[in-house]
């Protein structure tokens, strides 16, 4: 899937694609492009990304790479694949139900619940709101379960 | 049947039987079987041999389930009909003169153009039931729209009433049509109403009769009509069509039968000349609801709605919610592009450090001490490992009192 969505590695290109998206919701997708359920993730990503276009920008990031580390790190990124959402440089938050409102954990049943997450995202950036409540039911959130570590 | 599936059979069975056997030729056989029923043979079983019979030509057992089935059901006309008919076919006049005669007896009403015993035994019986819902069920599609297919009874009993309603109007009207001709044409216009109603699908046609003496008008005239069978009733009781009948019947129900065959019953409206001028939609004249006069004010309003729209669109993208998420820095950020692409500043001090702005997930406070929390917790940590090589000793636990004590 690499040649497909702009896979980054360095933390630079992290960087800039964080500080130049602007008035754009910018998906992030952290995990290993040869895991199974990555793979799935990213097909989806790949197959909405040209019709959520003109609000959001997808992106993939390697987890692997050494630059990475950091915001593995500062994002508390313990499971693949982990999406993360920014908004003109301010990361947006959704409530899906599960402990953990910063990131999106798994991946997508299908195209339109992506679509759907992205829409109530941007459309909670758009009037002010740093976290928005997530529009699907919760059969078709993936559960996991988030280890406690130094708490 | 009872070994191999644990049902017993009941009278649909042995009629499906009956049917089966008959139709591939063997009536005799199918006799057999229905006298060595151990269940009493109903309409639907008599039914069927007498369908079977009277594709076979076998006039002999057709008697005999004609006679069950006007025991069975004495108001019936269809087994007197269909008697009738094949006496008839094989010339027998004068059992044919007598089934008129027990008719007349037993005062059975025959319905024109659609025989009841073959319409409700067909469309309503069990028999049509299962073999509609197995169709349905080997070639998908709605199982619940299976009752379309189906008559009801107060349906049916609907139905003869407004035929016989017709059929008194049609009498009032000059109906010069024969009444002896369409005897003979029994068949045929049962035969070409059931062909039509299969290729309808459709249960209002089934209802349809065509009544002696009344004509549906065709417009091959200038008079605007429906040709639809609910509808035809109601035009027919007009009276215009009472000057075309006479000798027109015959053609008329020949080109209703062949409109009907085809698949929908459009008629034209009459195009003339006239209206070609005006122009109509494809040719992008104005609609006649719009005067002349108020054409060029109407072109004037439209241009200055599309260049309102247009202003107003752009006006919306330009005015993006000041309150979004992130705006000021939106704003700096698209401020200092313009700028690097105008090439006035050159902003390559990337910053190895920069950590975008991120709210952590145990966390209370504000999202700007995650990022101090976070510098701090990666300076500890180097730190946290140095400690960790050196071993602690073990030493067990003294409690508070006891050090106390012991220190006194």
């Amino acid at each position: 899937m690499e040649y497909l969505l702009p896979t980054l590695r360095e933390k630079r290109e992290v960087d800039s694609l964080i500080r130049d998206t602007i008035d754009k919701v910018l998906v992030l997708r952290f995990g290993r492009s040869s895991d199974a359920v990555c793979l799935q993730l990213d097909d989806i990503l790949y197959k909405s990304a040209r019709d959520v276009s003109r609000f959001a920008t997808v992106a993939l990031v390697d987890v692997d790479s050494e630059e990475i580390q950091v915001y593995v790190k500062y994002f508390d990124i313990t499971f693949m694949p982990s999406t993360v959402f920014f908004f003109n440089a301010h990361h947006m938050k959704m409530d899906s139900g599960s402990a953990d409102h910063t990131k999106w954990v798994g991946t997508f049943q299908r195209k339109q619940d992506f679509i759907d997450v992205v829409e109530a995202i941007y459309r909670g950036a758009m009037k002010g709101k740093l976290i928005v409540s997530c529009p699907l039911p919760p059969e078709r959130i993936p559960k996991f379960q988030l280890l406690y570590k130094d708490v | 049947m009872i070994c191999d599936f644990g049902i017993e059979p009941r009278v649909e069975h042995f009629a499906s039987i009956v049917d089966v056997v008959g139709r591939y030729g063997q009536v005799e056989e199918a006799m057999d079987i229905i006298s060595r029923m151990p269940i009493e043979p109903d309409k639907a079983v008599w039914g069927a041999l007498l369908g079977a019979c009277r594709v076979h030509n076998n006039v002999e057992l057709a008697r005999v389930a004609a006679e069950a089935l006007m025991r069975l059901e004495p108001e019936s006309s269809g087994p007197y009909v269909l008697l009738y008919n094949m006496y008839v076919d094989v010339e027998r006049w004068s059992d044919a003169d007598q089934i008129r005669i027990m008719m007349d007896k037993n005062d059975i009403k025959k319905e024109r153009g659609y025989s009841r015993w073959q319409c409700h035994q067909t469309f309503g019986g069990v028999e049509h039931w299962k073999r509609v819902k197995g169709f349905m069920w080997k070639y998908g599609g709605g199982m619940d729209r299976v009752d379309l297919f189906r008559i009801a009874e107060e349906d049916f009993a609907k139905w003869e009433k407004k035929c016989k309603a017709l059929k008194t109007e049609g009498a009032k009207a000059e109906s010069v049509g024969p009444v002896v001709g369409p005897w003979k044409n029994i068949h045929n216009e049962l035969n070409a109403d059931s062909v039509n109603s299969f290729c309808k699908n459709d249960v209002d046609s089934f209802k349809f009769c065509i009544p002696n003496g009344v004509v549906p008008l065709h417009s091959y005239t200038n008079e605007k009509t429906q040709v639809s069978c609910s509808v035809l009733s109601s035009v027919s009781e007009a009276g215009p069509s009472s000057h075309n009948m006479p000798g027109s019947i015959q053609a008329q129900d020949a080109q209703y039968l062949r409109n009907s065959a085809g698949l929908m019953n459009l008629t034209q409206t009459c195009s003339t000349s006239k209206e070609d001028i005006i122009g109509n939609v494809h040719t992008g004249a104005p609609p006649p609801w719009f005067d002349a006069t108020k054409g060029n004010q109407l072109d004037v309003a439209l241009k200055s709605e599309q260049s309102d729209l247009v202003s107003s669109k752009a006006r919306k993208s330009s005015k993006l919610n000041p309150k979004r998420v992130g705006a000021a820095w939106a704003e700096r950020r698209k401020l200092e592009l313009e700028l690097e692409k105008r090439g006035e500043l050159v902003n390559n001090n990337y910053d190895a450090n920069w950590l975008p702005n991120f709210g952590r997930v145990w966390q209370s406070g504000t999202r700007k001490e995650s990022r101090k929390e976070f510098r701090m917790e990666d300076k500890a940590s180097p730190k946290a490992d140095n400690q960790s090589e050196v071993l602690m000793p073990l030493q067990p636990y003294i409690s508070k009192r006891m050090r106390r004590d012991t220190s006194e």
